[in-house]
């Protein structure tokens, strides 16, 4: 952090009444970012500070949700350490689920995960991904960016944000049917 | 019916489909191959719905303690501004 927010005098409750509708949101990002409860937190904290930082150069019917997710992006990309790596556990993982082609079974999974609850489901499949996968399915799926923009935010090239958004998506799709199969909600596959 | 290659490269190709994020060609090439087979069109509706799912769950209520969290940093944030401008004098 460096330097206080910047806010414009008299403006707190307007900045606060555009942007704290979307806490929640923004909480979500930042958990499916930072992959821990106790991160994510702290950078929601981060994230609202630079946005009140920013706050005098907002214009007027901006985005309030886009630019706020921006700003926990940044802040979390900053306070990396070192780019994010894939784990081989989950290279491996996905190669023995390579030969299953039981994306038919995602759809059954999903259903019936629906039925109990999805969202929490989702977390806590998306906090069990390496880094390197959390990140691009948090910044294409909840943050919305284009691969290309995705790139750009994670410094990689648009190759490695397709490659990485199609291995984190399948390896969700499977430990989701997975998960299904466990609470006894789909049948298990014969092996 | 399984079409072979067609079946290996649409189901390579069908998360970057659904997100736009092909050219035009390889969308008709999809779109035709997903016409006559069934197989790669229940794929094709299931990860569309994983998409959606990882898109749009519900993120439940504002957490109240979170939520006061931030109003404490952002008031200490101005605070701060505010000691630091007084310091400063005109």
């Amino acid at each position: 952090m460096t330097g206080a927010p910047r806010a414009a005098p008299g403006a707190a409750d307007e900045f606060e009444a555009l942007t704290l509708p979307w806490l929640a949101d923004v909480r979500r990002y930042a958990f499916r970012l930072a992959g821990t409860e106790s991160d994510a937190d702290d950078l929601v904290q981060t994230t609202y500070l630079n946005a009140l930082r920013g706050w005098r150069t907002f214009q007027p019917g901006s985005d309030a949700r886009k630019g706020l997710c921006a700003s926990g992006r940044n802040a979390f990309l900053r306070s990396r350490r070192r780019p994010a790596r894939v784990e081989p556990a989950e290279d491996a993982e996905l190669e023995a689920l390579a030969a299953a082609r039981e994306s038919g079974r995602g759809g059954e999974a999903l259903a019936a995960l629906e039925r109990q609850d999805l969202g929490a489901a989702i977390d806590a499949e998306i906090a069990r991904l390496s880094d390197a996968y959390r990140e691009v399915v948090a910044l294409v799926d909840v943050e919305g960016l284009s691969y290309e923009e995705a790139a750009a935010a994670l410094e990689v090239p648009i190759g490695t944000v397709r490659s990485r958004l199609y291995r984190a998506r399948r390896l969700l799709q499977q430990r989701l049917i997975a998960r299904a199969e466990d609470a006894g909600l789909l049948p298990g596959r014969t092996r | 019916m399984n079409h072979g290659g067609d079946c290996e490269k649409t189901s390579k190709q069908l998360f970057a489909y659904l997100d736009r994020e092909l050219s035009a060609r390889e969308v008709a090439e999809i779109e035709a191959h997903l016409r006559k087979c069934g197989k790669c069109e229940d794929a094709h509706a299931a990860e569309r719905r994983l998409i959606e799912a990882l898109r749009n769950a519900p993120c439940g209520a504002p957490d109240t303690a979170l939520r006061a969290r931030v109003l404490a940093a952002l008031q200490a944030a101005r605070e701060g501004e505010r000691d630091a401008d007084t310091a400063g004098g005109p």
